[in-house]
């Protein structure tokens, strides 16, 4: 990282919250200008107007541009989605300012104007109708107060032919459907006036840098000024010509999405892949050195974080998938994947997520070049696998081309390049929640528990009854939510981007080429669900140690003078530990889930939802919700997130996690994809040897079919913090020659020893 | 049945590629430096770690034979009145107090090793018997070895070479790499530091290799106790002068495992100063060995 590039990075972290104004005023003056204009036009001409008027900036010595506000790192408001009456987003995130803050900042006429109009508001009525008092998922207020997402468009045709291309084939498509097709000459009117907005603005950039240019006295910086303003005047009109070009464009798109509507998890998906024929072209006329290369690439990774959609401190939605295999089995590695990943290697960013794609022909090189990320601290990459994703898409009827064009949207789900739209959306089944739900029901009309459920079916065909009813609820609040968005929160920019809307005149809140709306089961807590029917099978029903009653009243004490009842509760084998006494009941709950989501009909009318056990940070906010759970949890305890193992339950290392998770049915069940995190400490990586015996392991994971791997490499700060709650830490394992011992029981002397010798995470 | 201390898997430095390590318990050496204080003892044995004892006092309620006390605040274990029932162990919210030392078939042994060996195929692991000393525990030693072997898992003994030498001898068979440990030449040295002279270990050394057993001799190096010139030199002499040469793995010494001696009830005996060797001091201990035409590595 040269010091332009630290500047740039660094500054970020002393930026103070702001809310930047000029969006909800420009949206609101365009919705009562245009308002005779069908919904998807005005939304359109709102974009546009945004993109004309809303105040730029470049910073000082930054070679990437495009922003969603008028200052760096100020929050974005869509007021058309919701005013941030919910509490969702702060919550989740624990992020210090959120809605109450963005709402303090805006007019109150602007607020009294969409009190009534936005999504959420007319969502709100609409549930009131139709749903009655029953309260909805908690999912389904973010579902309405964003915009779709979860999903990676395909930039490369506005990258070859610019958003001028974009709007002729739309401009061609108008005139077939003009005479028949209200509603898609509609849309296409509307994709053609966001393109001209979009190239409205690369041009009011190109002035900005040209104005600049004239000002500044560094010659070289000049130059550098003079060079962006060519670009962007050229890439939205004629395509990207050059590499830096192919960065910018693909930025400035990701930007207008992001002005667009307020989705989560837009990512740009395959940067290596897509940029990577602009590189070679300039390297094969000189005209890129590999230092200029990296500095551009530094450039863009460092426009994530300073334009995060969640501000300086929010949780990280966006994400870039680099390597992988094509359809043919070519291994697709380029100079790019080993650039990008060198890149976010310097400028150590929580964002954004760095996925590599593994599979059997990946070069070790490019494993030793993710070994050093994560040795580096960086948390990242997270291997994606091609030895089983792609089967699990062909599985569902995706084609094989497309298939092997999947990425990571940044949340924790899987997405294919410009053709995917596997929204996160879909909702959930709730899962140890419903078991503590059942638990707690029976008890309360009177009867025992005990006679309620005399055997351990009983109480799984209970809670499979209830899945399913949740299910089926949150498909409908899900179609509720589809309904709206289908009206009132379009968003004919992003969908240029995708495969099929054009082609069908629909936007994508109709569909895009693939559908697959994926459910949820249970966000997090998925192994606290096995890991309670594991020990309430063996402690009540097996070894009647325990009553399912006294269960019930441990729990609601949160096992205060219930201490023996946790603990034996808490020895029951955990899912994570290659214990077939838990393992067993995977595909009896995967079963439970399929039925519990067969048949029900997703939110744009087609496509069947498929399962997803991903969770980017949901997991401690339903943790903090519910109460202890029987597999010991204490009550607000944060849950297992996605497939990891339950909080400190793993005690066996990698390989028997990993065993654990490979009986799940990854490419029969899991369409959605699951996230698995492991935490190492960095010794494991300091040497050849062991890092060798690692890829053996994820070799031997990847090819049975497993999903995901991020390997953390613990932080000093983690450390730090497993010193004072080892309780949090218990399956972090020390290893070196014939010693092998857990962190947290080593005298605290040489903890110190091993955290001096541990890297800093990222921020 | 064996007396099991732990079965670690995903051992990254037991051997070549991913292993499951399986320490035994029970081991007749003494060495000062021991870093696995709870696999001396041929017995089951309570331990207790202070730090994460949240003195609840559940112990005390369900001990029979008044091992925990607490006085003041403190809880002291009283190691001696302690039959290791395990039901402290299971009271225990804190996993505070455990049990080390399980009595398990070669069958229930095998079936855990068993379960890693995708991983084994891939990365050229396999089962490392260790401990103690395996060879306290021959039958069952032996038994485990085989069996592995039979199921064609890669088999490594880690081992001090302290055992009878018909005994050892014994293992040929059913072993693929023996990884040996030599933490002494001098015989009084050796005696001081481990407890019992090296006669046997470097009689079973010169004999396995002499009938064809591939061999890693271990050499812990702790300072200030077996890292002078001197004595190296010595040891380097007398595993070149073996034939064949086998190669020499050096093993800086760490103090990792000194809270288990407060958890066993048991003194730590090493000078508080002993720490990692320096890496000055690892190279120079690397040259001797080289000098002598010997092959060092620090890793498998």
């Amino acid at each position: 990282m040269n010091a332009r590039v630290k500047r740039l990075r660094d500054e970020i972290f002393t930026w103070k919250d702001t809310v930047c104004p000029h969006r909800p005023r420009i949206v609101t003056e365009a919705y009562r200008k245009y308002e005779s204009d069908p919904v998807v036009v005005k939304r359109a001409k709102a974009l546009r107007d945004v993109l004309e008027q809303m105040p730029i900036y470049i910073r000082e010595g930054n070679l990437i541009v495009g922003a969603p506000t008028s200052t760096p790192g100020a929050w974005i408001v869509y007021p058309e989605f919701s005013l941030g009456t919910e509490k969702i987003v702060q919550v989740r995130h624990n992020i210090h300012v959120g809605n109450d803050f963005i709402r303090d900042h805006l007019p109150e006429d602007l607020k009294d104007y969409w009190a009534t109009r936005n999504c959420y508001a007319r969502y709100a009525a609409y549930r009131r109708e139709c749903f009655g008092d029953r309260n909805p998922p908690s999912d389904s207020w973010y579902m309405i107060s964003t915009a779709l997402g979860h999903l990676t468009v395909d930039f490369r045709e506005t990258l070859e032919r610019g958003l001028t291309g974009v709007s002729e084939r739309a401009r061609r498509r108008l005139e077939e459907v003009r005479q028949d097709d209200p509603e898609g000459a509609a849309f296409l009117r509307a994709v053609i006036i966001a393109a001209e907005g979009g190239i409205a603005f690369a041009n009011r950039y190109a002035q900005l840098a040209e104005e600049t240019a004239a000002r500044v006295s560094d010659p070289r910086r000049k130059q550098e000024l003079q060079r962006m303003a060519e670009g962007l005047r050229r890439i939205y009109v004629h395509g990207a010509r050059s590499y830096h070009d192919a960065l910018q464009s693909v930025w400035l798109s990701n930007q207008i999405m992001h002005i667009e509507g307020n989705a989560w998890s837009m990512s740009p998906g395959r940067v290596d892949q897509i940029c990577c024929p602009y590189f070679q072209r300039d390297v094969a006329r000189g005209e890129l050195t590999r230092e200029q290369a990296l500095e551009l690439a530094e450039c863009f990774l460092i426009k994530f974080k300073e334009n995060s959609i969640f501000g300086m401190r929010g949780a990280p939605t966006q994400c870039i998938t680099l390597g992988g295999r094509a359809a043919d089995g070519r291994d697709q590695t380029n100079e790019l994947t080993y650039l990008f990943l060198e890149a976010a290697r310097e400028v150590k960013l929580a964002e954004p997520l760095i996925h590599v794609r593994w599979h059997k022909g990946i070069p070790k090189k490019l494993m030793h070049a993710c070994f050093d990320c994560l040795e580096a601290g960086l948390g990242m990459p997270m291997f994606l696998n091609d030895e089983a994703t792609p089967e699990g898409f062909m599985n569902l009827g995706i084609e094989r081309e497309a298939a092997f064009d999947y990425t990571h949207v940044g949340c924790g789900e899987l997405g294919i390049t410009g053709k995917l739209q596997d929204s996160a959306l879909g909702g959930s089944t709730g899962h140890i929640a419903v078991l503590v739900q059942v638990l707690r029901r029976k008890r309360s009309n009177g009867k025992s528990l005990d006679q309620a459920f005399p055997t351990f079916e009983d109480l799984l065909a209970a809670v499979r009854k209830q899945m399913r009813a949740n299910a089926e609820h949150s498909a409908s609040v899900n179609r509720a939510v589809g309904h709206i968005h289908r009206q009132f929160g379009q968003i004919p920019f992003t969908s240029a981007f995708m495969h099929g809307c054009i082609e069908r005149a629909r936007d994508l809140t109709v569909r895009c080429q693939y559908n697959f709306p994926s459910m949820n089961l249970g966000g997090g807590g998925f192994p606290n669900f096995v890991n309670s029917l594991a020990a309430i099978r063996q402690a009540v029903y097996r070894d009647h140690a325990l009553t399912l009653g006294r269960v019930v009243e441990a729990i609601e004490a949160d096992f205060q003078g219930f201490e023996d009842v946790r603990a034996v509760l808490a020895r029951e084998p955990k899912f994570g530990n290659d214990d077939d006494r838990v393992d067993d009941l995977l595909p009896v709950v995967e079963q439970m889930h399929a039925e519990a989501i067969a048949g029900l009909k997703g939110p744009r009318n087609d496509g069947r939802y498929i399962a997803t056990g991903t969770v980017a940070t949901g997991h401690i906010d339903q943790g903090r919700q519910l109460i202890a759970t029987p597999d010991g949890r204490h009550a607000g305890r944060p849950m297992a997130a996605g497939m990891n193992a339950a909080p400190d339950t793993d005690r066996n290392g990698l390989t028997a996690l990993l065993n654990s998770v490979q009986k799940l049915n990854s490419t029969g069940h899991w369409f959605g994809g699951y996230i698995l995190n492991f935490n190492i400490l960095p010794d494991v990586l300091a040497s050849e040897k062991s890092r060798e015996k690692l890829m053996m392991a994820l070799e031997s994971y990847f090819m049975r079919k497993g999903l995901n791997l991020q390997m953390n490499c613990v932080s000093a700060d983690m450390l730090r913090d497993a010193q004072h709650h080892p309780e949090d830490y218990r399956s972090l394992m020390v290893r070196i020659s014939g010693y092998n011992d857990y962190f947290t029981m080593l005298d605290p002397g040489i903890q110190e020893e091993i955290i001096g010798r541990t890297a800093h995470g990222v921020k | 049945m064996g007396l099991i201390a732990n079965i670690q898997r995903f051992s990254l430095h037991d051997g070549p590629g991913i292993r499951t390590t399986v320490f035994l318990k029970g081991c007749l050496l003494n060495c000062l430096w021991c870093q696995n204080p709870e696999t001396l003892s041929g017995r089951p044995e309570l331990m207790f770690t202070r730090r994460l004892c949240a003195l609840c006092r559940l112990c005390e309620r369900v001990c029979e034979r008044q091992a925990h006390e607490f006085e003041d605040g403190v809880h002291r274990v009283r190691y001696e009145l302690c039959a290791q029932c395990g039901k402290c162990v299971a009271a225990c919210p804190a996993e505070a107090l455990g049990i080390v030392g399980a009595e398990m078939s070669v069958g229930d042994v095998v079936d855990v090793v068993r379960k890693d060996r995708d991983f084994y195929e891939r990365s050229g692991g396999g089962v490392t018997v260790s401990g103690g000393e395996a060879l306290m525990q021959p039958d069952f030693a032996l038994a485990l070895l085989a069996a592995c072997a039979r199921e064609a898992i890669h088999t490594a003994l880690d081992t001090s070479g302290y055992a009878p030498p018909e005994v050892f001898a014994s293992f040929l068979d059913v072993v693929n790499l023996f990884l040996f440990d030599i933490k002494a030449i001098d015989e009084e040295r050796h005696k001081r530091l481990a407890g019992a002279d090296n006669a046997w270990i470097l009689q079973n050394l010169k004999s396995i290799i002499g009938r064809g057993a591939p061999v890693i001799v271990r050499v812990p190096l702790v300072p200030g106790f077996n890292d002078d010139a001197e004595e190296l030199r010595r040891m380097a002499e007398v595993v070149a002068a073996l034939s064949p040469k086998p190669t020499v793995q050096l093993l800086p010494h760490h103090d990792y495992g000194r809270h288990k001696y407060e958890a066993l009830g048991m003194s730590y005996r090493m000078p508080e100063e002993t720490r990692r060797p320096a890496p000055e001091s690892v190279e120079a201990a690397k040259a001797i060995f080289a000098q002598h035409g010997l092959t060092v590595i620090e890793e498998v």
